[in-house]
């Protein structure tokens, strides 16, 4: 860089022709321009490298000799990644006006970032100096840097500097008299700015990393108990290899646990309000305007009410759940979540990412689907597309939720934990069979996870996700689960075929079209425990939606005659009867041969649909196939082997 | 990373190295180009909620609610 292609900013005085030409060289942030300052008293010319816009300062610098010291812009390496950094490896490597000496900043806290460069100029046999700053800061991080030793292993001079208060500023320009003074004018190297491949990158830092490591290890020591934050403390539990993912499903049954605790009174309250003084007011509505009785009353009420209301009446559970989840998502712990189920799928020979796509399956399958896309390799795209099915969505918990409270309402918290696990069971199961016929080879795809610091939730996001996922659940039964309930409504009013004496909007559910429609697929559910159409009809309406099944449920039993005066009319007592008719007397087998089947059959149409999209017609299909299949097996062997136990 | 390590902490416990030198190590290889970062946030795929099928786009978090997940590092080219 001339003179001539210098635009003088501050006035400052230049050193004399002749002098030295010494270039203060580092990486972002390690006080290059601190020292820089320190060095020439901030009296400077700042002009543009030729040729770009890229700013180099250039000032005195007269420890005993006069230098003429050049600043360079913020570089880590001799291979550029920026224009900044091209400018550096140009003015250090190429031409005849190089610098006679090279100071490298070097941040002591991160040393290992800032050595990349001087053991690339010492490769080109340039003379170069290690000033190491920030020495202060690693002190307060344990390490305690030898310069004596990191010098003896770089072979090149090492010196301590803080620029603020001006220490070894003198030892630094003894060093660079010294370096000058012993190196001949002729023993550099020409770095050469050819094309290179991509291994040749990676096999030149593999080499300078060797150096780097060997450097670290013979001068810098790190205190035991400063090794590790808080954060690593904690992820020695949460990262454990046995310990972690215990810990994770206590987390989840703790979750799981205090959402149906606290929400059971709210739900309680929500269902007496729905079907008691709004259901009443509407029917009252309709009897004033002569409506009273009518199919319209009918649909309103029996349909659109009884169907919706029940559904809403899981706002208050699904609003704690998605706190308590936002909670753990805010403070960083889901982001070891992922790291456990990951660990989980490379153990039994799954790809690295599918913990991705699975992960979001939880909430719902459809987005999950899609994010199968992240996967490169085709065959880990549909093998973790089939798998996503039998991951439990948040739509499957309101059946949990509905179930379990009625059947072990003591239990109820620890009954949907164990649907979870049991999904997680059928994904590693159902993923090492497919992993051992369809797809034998199947490699892994290499990775690293880095994971966030864990922090304090803050009640800003939190609610904000809480919101936005509850949302997203009030919006779905304000969508399909309306139209499904319209839809079902019409399929319970018309006659089946062959009723005699009945009309539309004027049939009993049992002799509706609805109830024959079941009663065609009952029969395959005998071996169940639950073959009764009652049950089968929410399966069917759940084919479509599972948000839709307690809603088609509560229409089923809205509509139908109690079993007797006595009777209480109230869904649960409603299903409870069915399960105890379809069983023979083993309720608890059946239930859980229903809850299991729930679980494994085809979550939702819109699923299929998203399979469509990402792995064809044919692999979808397959799914269709494999979902029914497995849930059927498992649903029979449930009841089969649970009816003989007792 | 091929080994199965898979957190920085791993592939300092599995090769000796300082933690110090492998962060400078992945660092470097991602300013190469060696690796590529993506953020994983929570509920949704990569694409937000462009790349969800959901018409509803039930359970996605928007910009403003995500949290903080986990960064993936993947090999974007091979060493030969």
């Amino acid at each position: 860089m001339s003179d001539a292609s210098c635009h003088s900013g501050s006035a400052g005085p230049r050193a004399a022709v002749g002098s030295p030409l010494i270039a203060l060289v580092g990486a972002p942030n390690v006080g290059k321009s601190t020292l820089f300052n320190a060095l020439t008293g901030a009296r400077v010319d700042v002009g543009n490298y030729p040729g770009t816009t890229v700013e180099v300062a250039r000032g005195r610098w007269h420890p005993d000799v006069e230098y003429d010291l050049l600043d360079l812009p913020g570089a880590y390496s001799l291979d550029p990644v920026s224009p900044d950094e091209e400018v550096a490896r140009d003015i250090l490597t190429t031409g005849d006006d190089r610098p006679a000496c090279v100071i490298v900043v070097a941040d002591a806290s991160r040393l290992s970032r800032s050595l990349y460069l001087v053991v690339q100029l010492l490769e080109l046999h340039i003379p170069c100096i290690v000033a190491l700053t920030m020495t202060d800061v690693a002190e307060r991080r344990g390490l305690a840097v030898d310069a004596q030793a990191l010098a003896e292993s770089l072979g090149t001079p090492v010196v301590v500097v803080d620029p603020r208060r001006r220490r070894g500023m003198a030892e630094l320009g003894q060093a660079v008299g010294e370096a000058l003074r012993s190196t001949p004018d002729d023993g550099r190297a020409v770095h050469r700015n050819e094309p290179r491949r991509p291994s040749d990158d990676v096999a030149a830092a593999d080499r300078v990393f060797t150096k780097i490591a060997t450097a670290i290890e013979a001068a810098v020591r790190q205190q035991e108990s400063a090794r590790r934050t808080w954060s690593d403390r904690i992820d020695r539990v949460a990262l454990a290899p046995i310990l972690g993912p215990l810990v994770f499903l206590l987390v989840m049954w703790a979750v799981f646990q205090a959402t149906t605790t606290i929400a059971a009174p709210l739900q309680g309250w929500l269902d007496e309000l729905i079907a008691g003084p709004i259901s009443d007011g509407v029917r009252a509505l309709f009897a004033a305007v002569s409506l009273g009785g009518s199919w319209l009353e009918g649909l309103i009420v029996d349909g659109l009410i009884a169907g919706v209301g029940m559904l809403l009446t899981f706002i208050p559970l699904m609003a704690i759940m998605f706190t308590l989840l936002a909670l753990l998502e805010d403070s960083g712990y889901m982001a070891r979540a992922a790291v456990v189920t990951d660990r989980a799928m490379r153990a039994i020979g799954l790809p690295g990412r599918a913990f991705l796509p699975l992960i979001v399956g939880f909430g719902c399958n459809v987005p999950a689907i899609a994010a199968t896309r992240v996967l490169p390799n085709a065959r880990h795209r549909i093998l973790t597309a089939l798998l996503v099915p039998f991951t439990s969505c948040t739509a499957r918990l309101t059946v949990y939720v509905l179930v379990a409270t009625i059947f072990f309402p003591d239990w109820a918290g620890t009954v949907v934990f164990a649907m979870y696990v049991i999904s997680i069971l059928f994904v590693i199961v159902v993923g090492l069979a497919l992993r051992r016929t369809l797809w034998r080879t199947m490699g892994s795809e290499p990775l690293i996870l880095d994971l966030p610091p864990y922090q304090r939730p803050t009640v800003r996001v939190t609610s904000a996700v809480m919101w936005v996922r509850l949302r997203g659940f009030l919006r779905t039964a304000g969508g399909i689960i309306v139209a499904t309930v319209i839809a079902v409504w019409f399929l319970q009013a018309i006659p089946a075929p062959g009723t005699q004496n009945a009309g539309f909007a004027d049939v009993p559910v049992q002799d509706s079209l609805y109830a024959a429609t079941a009663r065609t697929i009952t029969p395959v559910f005998a071996p169940t425990g639950f073959g009764e159409w009652e049950t089968t009809s929410a399966l069917m309406v759940g084919f479509i939606a599972k948000e839709a099944v307690v809603s088609s449920w509560a229409q089923t039993y809205a509509v139908a005659e109690p079993e007797s005066p006595d009777t209480l009319g109230d869904l649960g007592t409603a299903i409870r009867t069915s399960f105890e008719r379809s069983s023979g007397g083993h309720v608890n087998a059946a239930v859980w041969a229903f809850l299991v089947f729930l679980l494994a059959y085809t979550p939702c149409v819109a699923t299929l649909a998203a399979q469509r999209r990402e792995i064809g017609m044919r692999w979808t299909w397959f799914g269709v196939g494999l979902q029914l299949s497995v849930a059927w097996i498992a649903a029979v062997a449930i009841f089969q082997i649970g009816s003989r136990l007792g | 990373m091929q080994s199965g390590a898979h957190l920085r902490a791993d592939i300092a416990d599995q090769t000796g190295l300082a933690p110090d030198v492998v962060d400078a190590a992945v660092d470097h290889l991602l300013r190469s180009g060696v690796l590529s970062a993506e953020t994983l946030g929570s509920g949704c795929p990569a694409g937000g909620c462009q790349g969800c099928g959901s018409p509803t786009g039930h359970g996605c978090s928007t910009a403003e609610t995500r949290t903080p997940g986990p960064v993936l590092l993947t090999l974007s080219r091979r060493p030969e």
